[in-house]
């Protein structure tokens, strides 16, 4: 970001579902604390608390979602409960290169190749028509992690303890460091979200997310043939112990049954993934992310008012470095977004910041997003807490 | 402790009263991360006689079949043979008689070696084993293999040991009582060569090592037995090239130029490497060298046929220095070739010490091809081997000691827990139990689980979705609970908010140090200056009691490599370090860690203090892999105390050795849960409970004493640990040890409604198939020798070209221990996965391999 405007940057796909979800927390005008790394809570008055990370809420427990990140447990779950996976295996970058070669001539081309550990729906390489293209897609997963820009770690990701390898004098990821080749199934690519127990949207995909080749696409959920429906749904029960789950597939036709021409699930991934959405319509993004957040708080006995589209939040920031300056760097990128910022009191010594937004939910979402981040003017604050202010409406009550 | 009745003979003798042997391990190093794992055995003798107490070292190397040594078999021959040497004598007259003793024990344990071999010599038949053997017989007659005396890196070993016993008691060198004429010793180190390494970097290094290598010396290339004939040859042209253009030196020995499997093609290789020397102008001087072997009729044999031949000799290959100075003399003699001294790979100080003591009596040696050493140049103590027990470098490596007589194990101070269990853990790796634990509770109370991984189960009750474990990864967490709790600041403001003590504190931007300390003086001191992402303790300063500290805090922050990062003032909290752990909304298990620490006895040194500390260690699963080590916080703290590792502290005196009290860097665990104070355990739960969705949680909390009520200490909880390791309350240093794993399945079971077996059963009948690659690759092998040492039953039997039937039977401890190691196998297999299910107890007595089920299996019952 340029030093002397303060326009927030456009949210990232992987940071879109948790903005969304702390929308529609403010939306319903619920207590919030927002930690680093897109980590939020709300707590009622009678102790039920609601959690999300990355917009995962906290009924996606930590075990399966350690599975779900790591696609040669996933593909061994996901066979083992009768769901078409690709035909494919994973290799290590140590010694499995030639083999993963052997491998894709056996497949037959074009294959895929993608990272086996981590977050799911990035650095995936597809349309590898050739050796030459495999080797180059080898050779860029052979960078390590911090020095590629399409790659990222969720909060709840493996930490990697591993020493990083070397070859020739350069600076290689480990040894052990695994990646998957899979044969490219041809049709077309869906999208399906499946939370609590149901597939909530289809989505007939123009390019491809995985990729970023992603264009556009067409909402099918309505016309989605119940084959695939049933398809998504056994998956997602393969990975027990998630609160929701988005899942790729590729079929012939989603419109019709599934026949004896090859079907897979070709990506799943833990996170609701709703950037696909919003690529083609954003309402259907915030709508899909505010019944997530409803069932959920529904779940637990939590009764919630209907949605605000303007709210009024006192604010409390934590631990800014440099208050004095934060403050009025907050106010400035509030209004940039169209939020109106009030500072109410700065404790340079305690590093708190107290102060009033008040404008639409989704902008409030975006900008809180960045405080914590420190993408305003670099401060990075450590907690924001949003209190309704007393003079908005009311919406949360205990049950 | 002179023995008169044996002392008649002679007039001065030294008795062996004691010897002791310890194993530890030594890594050759290679080029990229590689590095090839060896044993080794310091051997120390100490003999007593009329002048007083000696010490005699020697490093036995066992190195396979290079020096006829299997770890295990020569670690057992090695007691036999320290329990012979055991209170025999050294005459030490004169050279000759001390000479004399030395051969005849020697004669007396090479026999002794020939019949401890002879217990593995397969029984003659038609099977597999013996085709292997008659097919070594036969590669030995034409010279692709040694033949070599059978532990001869053991029996090297303890040759250098007695050789320096009777040199010490004499007042000479070993090299002196060798021979009366000794000369200087050259020690060069070999480049390493082999496939790792690239000819253009090989040509790279060279170039630059021309400067300052020396005119009269040849180059050593070690190309490892790593290349074919064919990239060997053309490594070679391109070297010879180099040379020819008077880049690199021009005078080059290569060790060790094919691969096993091309060896037949040696003498190819050598007149191809002639033929290129031959094509270029200029003075180039390439030679193959030959590894000598142990029996010298083929050393001779070698030489006849080859004028200009350079030649290795191995003491450890030939069975020790006096044999190895029989076979360079009778070299000599014939005035033919250049002779040199190698050392094998990995080898330690002693070792290098006793090479060149016997090169300095070989003046037809041109010199000693090794790793040089610091400390082994001009300064040689004039006695022996010239060199003291080098504790520094085995001291955290050992991993087996024994000692003839036989002592006790016992260390001063209070005893630490042993654990029956480890040796069926330890197939699982130093981590292992943290994968594992869980799976035995799922296992025990009658679930199915299919592993992925060492880490990765799931476990199934055959009603419910199947519960995904990894380490302690749970499906009872939630995901956003772990994503907070490693974030510390982000767990700080959480836990304070949630009125939960923490250490009060807060983030500072880079060079704010004005605020920082107005900040310092409202917290009051003593506080903490640490950066705001640190990493490994940089640049965080602790205990800073006042103004003028922590601007030298600030200071040091600025120069440190973190220095420009924002960075933390929060309070120090002068407490000890306690690991609470908590499972739901309860205190289940707790601990106090202390760094690592040596109680004294008055009689032995720091060193080996330290080896019984962590001989202790390797009877606990979760520290066995987690010895004392001796690194920078060792060596600060024990120069701190005014003590070196070969210092004896006094009897009950307390030594630390390390900065932390990390369990991973030595550190003890004491279990103090019972003594828990209510205020403590109440804030633990309120911790967990602040963290939505945590249902098991490591808490570390630095409390001033446990016992005393929080109200009345300085206390702070600094991590809650979302994945917290399950073995250190499992298995305390000292104290009791808490059922961790079997609470959390409890909880589990509880939360899902499970439909489980009412008891925790302690024997086990279970069939396991294994998937992937463990066909051909010895699995099958390998899981039975495990479950014979385990003292399983059952069977293992192919089923099909990627799977592997495994039937075991036994107790749960052992047959979940093995069911989970079943994933891991033997190096050449790579299982992919393992599924296990509970069977009624077969009709079996022993273990077997087989090819067909010798009856059905029939679904076990609950």
């Amino acid at each position: 970001m340029s030093a002397d405007t303060h326009e927030l940057a456009p949210i990232a796909a992987s940071e879109l579902d948790g903005v969304l979800a702390l929308r529609a927390l403010l939306r319903a005008n619920l207590p919030i604390e927002v930690y680093p790394r897109q980590v939020c809570y709300v707590r009622s008055d009678d102790g039920v608390e609601l959690s999300f990370v990355h917009g995962v809420p906290g009924t996606s427990a930590l075990g399966p979602i350690t599975y779900a990140q790591d696609k040669r447990m996933q593909r061994g779950l996901l066979e083992r409960n009768g769901v078409p996976v690709p035909p494919g295996a994973t290799f290590t970058m140590g010694r499995g290169i030639e083999a993963a070669k052997r491998t894709a001539s056996k497949l037959g081309y074009p294959v895929v190749v993608k990272p086996a550990v981590g977050d799911n729906g990035i650095e995936t390489f597809r349309d590898i028509h050739d050796e030459a293209d495999l080797d180059a897609a080898i050779d860029y997963l052979r960078n390590p992690t911090s020095e590629r820009e399409g790659f990222s770690r969720s909060a709840y990701g493996l930490t990697e303890l591993r020493e990083p390898g070397e070859e020739n004098g350069r600076l290689v990821v480990p040894p052990g460091y695994m990646f998957v080749v899979e044969k490219q199934l041809s049709g077309e690519y869906l999208r399906v979200l499946v939370s609590d127990g149901e597939v909530r949207s289809v989505i007939r995909c123009e390019g491809v997310p995985s990729d970023g080749s992603i264009v556009g696409g067409e909402d099918v959920t309505e016309i989605a043939h119940s084959d695939v429906r049933d398809l998504a749904l056994r998956a997602s029960a393969a990975l027990p112990g998630l609160g929701l789950c988005s899942l790729d597939l590729v079929v012939p036709d989603a419109t019709a049954a599934i026949d004896d021409r090859p079907v897979g699930v070709v990506e799943f991934s833990e996170r609701a993934g709703l950037a696909v959405q919003a690529k083609v319509a954003p309402t259907d993004a915030e709508r899909l992310s505010e019944g997530i957040m409803r069932r959920y708080a529904r779940s637990l006995g939590l009764r919630i008012s209907d949605p605000n589209e303007v709210v009024t939040y006192d604010f409390e920031a934590h631990s800014l470095p440099d208050p004095e300056r934060g403050s009025g760097d907050i106010v400035a990128a509030a209004s940039s977004v169209g939020i109106r910022g009030e500072i109410r009191a700065v404790d340079t010594v305690g590093g708190r910041v107290d102060g009033t937004f008040s404008g639409d939910a989704g902008r409030m979402a975006h900008l809180v997003n960045e405080l914590i981040d420190g993408a305003v003017k670099g401060h990075s604050i450590m907690l924001v807490v949003l209190q309704v202010a007393p003079r908005a409406d009311r919406g949360v009550a205990g049950e | 402790m002179v023995q008169s009745e044996t002392t008649s003979a002679s007039t001065t003798v030294v008795t062996i009263d004691r010897l002791q042997a310890l194993r530890y391990r030594s890594e050759a190093e290679r080029r990229g991360n590689t590095r090839q794992r060896h044993t080794n055995v310091m051997l120390l003798i100490d003999a007593s006689g009329a002048g007083g107490q000696v010490l005699g070292v020697g490093e036995a190397q066992f190195r396979g079949r290079e020096t006829g040594d299997r770890d295990s078999r020569s670690w057992d021959f090695l007691e036999r043979a320290l329990t012979v040497l055991h209170q025999r004598t050294i005459a030490c007259d004169s050279r000759q008689a001390a000479l004399g003793s030395i051969t005849e024990l020697m004669t007396v344990l090479t026999v002794l070696a020939r019949d401890h071999e002879r217990q593995f010599v397969p029984a003659w038949g038609l099977n597999r084993q013996s085709a292997t053997r008659l097919a070594k017989v036969a590669a030995e007659r034409v010279g692709l293999l040694e033949g070599t005396t059978p532990y001869a890196g053991t029996l090297f070993g303890v040759e250098t040991a007695l050789l320096d016993v009777a040199a010490r008691a004499l007042g000479i060198s070993v090299a002196q009582l060798l021979s009366e004429e000794s000369g200087a010793v050259t020690v060069v180190a070999p480049v390493v060569a082999g496939r790792s390494v690239s000819t253009t970097d090989l040509l790279d290094q060279l170039r630059e090592a021309r400067a300052d290598s020396a005119p009269d010396r040849p180059v050593w290339l070690d190309f490892e037995r790593s290349l074919n004939f064919e990239d060997s040859r053309e490594r070679v042209r391109a070297l010879v090239q180099a040379a020819a253009r008077e880049e690199i030196d021009p005078r080059v020995v290569i060790r060790r130029a094919l691969r096993l499997r091309d060896f037949a093609r040696r003498g190819a290789f050598v007149r191809e490497v002639e033929r290129i020397v031959a094509g270029t102008s200029g003075a180039v001087e390439f030679t193959v060298a030959a590894d000598l072997l142990g029996a010298e009729k083929r050393v001779s044999r070698r030489f006849r046929s080859r004028p200009q031949v350079v030649a290795g000799l191995r003491p450890a290959v030939a069975g020790g220095l006096l044999r190895a100075r029989e076979v360079a003399l009778r070299n000599a003699e014939r005035g033919q070739g250049r002779l040199y001294l190698l050392d094998m790979d990995a080898g330690g100080p002693v070792a290098l010490a006793a090479l060149r003591q016997l090169a300095a009596t070989l003046p037809g040696v041109h010199g000693v091809i090794a790793k040089p050493r610091d400390g082994h140049g001009t300064d040689l103590d004039p006695a022996g081997l010239g060199v003291h027990t080098p504790w520094e470098e085995i001291v955290e490596a050992v991993t087996d000691r024994l000692t003839v007589p036989a002592e006790d194990e016992i260390t001063a101070g209070p005893q630490p827990n042993i654990y029956p269990e480890v040796p069926y853990l330890q197939p699982l790796g130093p981590n292992g139990t943290k994968g594992h634990m869980m799976e035995r509770q799922a296992l025990a109370l009658g679930m199915s689980t299919v592993r992925f991984s060492k880490g990765a189960f799931y476990a199934n009750d055959g009603v419910h979705p199947p519960l995904l474990f990894k380490w302690s990864r749970s499906p009872l967490s939630s995901a956003s609970s772990l994503a907070l709790c490693t974030h510390k600041e982000a767990t700080r403001l959480r836990l304070g908010r949630a009125g939960v003590p923490v250490p009060k504190g807060r983030t500072f931007r880079n060079g704010d140090f004005d605020t920082a300390r107005q900040f310092a003086d409202l917290l009051g001191y003593p506080v903490v200056v640490k950066p705001a992402m640190g990493v490994r303790g940089i640049g965080v300063v602790a205990g800073i009691s006042d103004r003028v500290e922590l601007d030298v805090a600030f200071d040091q922050l600025r120069e440190s490599k973190l220095g420009s990062q924002d960075f933390i003032v929060e309070k120090h909290i002068p407490g000890k370090d306690y690991r609470i752990v908590v499972i739901g909304d309860q205190v289940i298990a707790a601990i106090l860690r202390d760094p690592a620490s040596v109680v004294g006895d008055g009689v032995h040194n720091v060193a080996e203090l330290m080896i019984r500390k962590n001989a202790t260690r390797r009877l606990n699963p979760h520290l066995w892999g987690r010895p004392i080590l001796y690194g920078a916080a060792a060596k600060y703290q024990l120069s701190r105390a005014g003590l070196t590792l070969e210092s004896v502290p006094e009897a009950g005196q307390r030594v630390i050795l390390s900065n932390t009290c990390s369990l991973s860097q030595g550190g003890d665990s004491v279990d103090v849960l019972d003594e828990l104070h209510p205020s403590i355990k109440e804030a633990c739960v309120a911790a967990v409970k602040a963290v939505p969705g945590l249902a098991f949680c490591g808490v570390d909390f630095l409390l001033e004493d446990h016992h005393k009520p929080l109200s009345e200490q300085e206390a702070g909880i600094c991590e809650l640990n979302a994945h917290a390791a399950i073995g250190n309350c499992e298995y305390p240093t000292y104290g009791t040890p808490r059922q961790v794993a079997r609470t959390f399945m409890n909880e589990a079971v509880k939360r899902f409604d499970l439909n489980v077996a009412p008891e925790y059963a302690e024997h086990l009948s279970l069939r396991l198939v294994v998937r992937g690659r463990v066909n051909g690759v010895g699995y099958r092998r390998w899981m039975r020798r495990q479950a014979v040492e385990f003292g399983l039953t059952g069977w293992v039997r192919n089923i099909s070209r990627r799977r592997v039937e495994v039937v075991l039977v036994g107790e749960t401890v052992a047959v979940s221990a093995l069911a989970a190691a079943a994933v891991l196998g033997p190096a050449r297999s790579r299982p992919t996965s393992v599924t296990t299910e509970h069977v009624q107890p077969p009709d079996v007595d022993d273990f077997r391999s087989l090819r067909r089920a010798p009856q059905e299996l029939m679904p076990s019952v609950r």
